[in-house]
């Protein structure tokens, strides 16, 4: 069962491109690397440099394997990097107020 | 620090979030032409089976086999992300289930009828039906799939 969520901002995940890195992470189960990379518009050292930093946290697991005869590297987000984003949403929202209906 | 974080800053942020959530629901992992590729391979076998002849059930066996699982690698190489299934939620897997169950009620009714009149083909014409329902209903099914997870996971970005 999911744990219950509570607010908590995440200086880590909310720079800019790690919270498009992250959102995009946090709509997949695993993403691949070249998705993430043309998704964000970065290069791969650039997109490296990153997940290195969310990684170091245990917020993603990064695996390498084959598809057929093609390497393929594919992100995911760890229960406790999604945890993290969902406490940033919660966060975010809270900042917000209460919803607005549009 | 996000003590100061203005309200505008924190509506820009969920905003990102939620464009960067619809990129990757919206990202097209089955093709349109999938659909009609299952079809016409589910054809080409009912049609060698129903030869009753050796030869074209073994080509035509092959030929779906092959087939299969060039569509199905093509698919899956083309796969950038999994989606979460959470997404989908009851109405989604219902969608899903019943577009399955629309096209067996139609094959099912289509063959055995034609069956009952002595038609020489009939489970190949009810696969023919079912063919083109595939080819009609597969992209159908996808986009309505697609804005019911766009729905659900903008729903989860706005609640406070």
């Amino acid at each position: 069962m999911s744990q219950p969520v509570h607010p908590r901002f995440d200086e880590l995940i909310h720079a800019p491109t790690r919270l498009s890195i992250v959102a995009l992470l946090a709509a997949a189960d695993w993403a691949d690397f070249k998705f993430i990379r043309d998704s964000v518009g970065l290069s791969d050292s650039a997109l490296s440099k990153q997940l290195s930093a969310l990684e170091e946290v245990g917020y993603v697991e990064i695996r390498k394997g084959f598809v057929g005869k093609r390497p393929r590297t594919s992100v995911k987000l760890s229960r406790h990097g999604r945890h993290a984003f969902e406490g940033h949403v919660a966060a975010l929202q809270q900042i917000i107020g209460p919803a607005i209906s549009t | 620090m996000h003590e100061d974080m203005r309200r505008d800053q924190a509506v820009h942020a969920l905003d990102e979030i939620r464009a960067r959530h619809h990129q990757v629901l919206t990202a097209t992992v089955i093709p349109d032409w999938f659909w009609s590729a299952i079809g016409a391979l589910m054809v080409v076998f009912t049609g060698g089976v129903e030869s009753r002849r050796p030869v074209a059930v073994g080509v035509c066996g092959t030929v779906f086999v092959l087939g299969l699982n060039a569509v199905i690698w093509v698919v899956v190489l083309r796969n950038r992300a999994g989606i979460r299934n959470r997404y989908l939620g009851r109405s989604g897997f219902g969608l899903i289930f019943g577009f399955a169950a629309v096209l067996v009620a139609v094959g099912l009714a289509v063959g055995f009828g034609l069956a009952a009149s002595g038609f020489r083909w009939p489970a190949t014409a009810a696969n023919a039906v079912v063919a083109v329902l595939l080819a009609a209903g597969g992209p159908v099914l996808m986009r309505r799939l697609r804005r019911l997870m766009v729905a659900r996971a903008d729903a989860t970005l706005d609640r406070s």
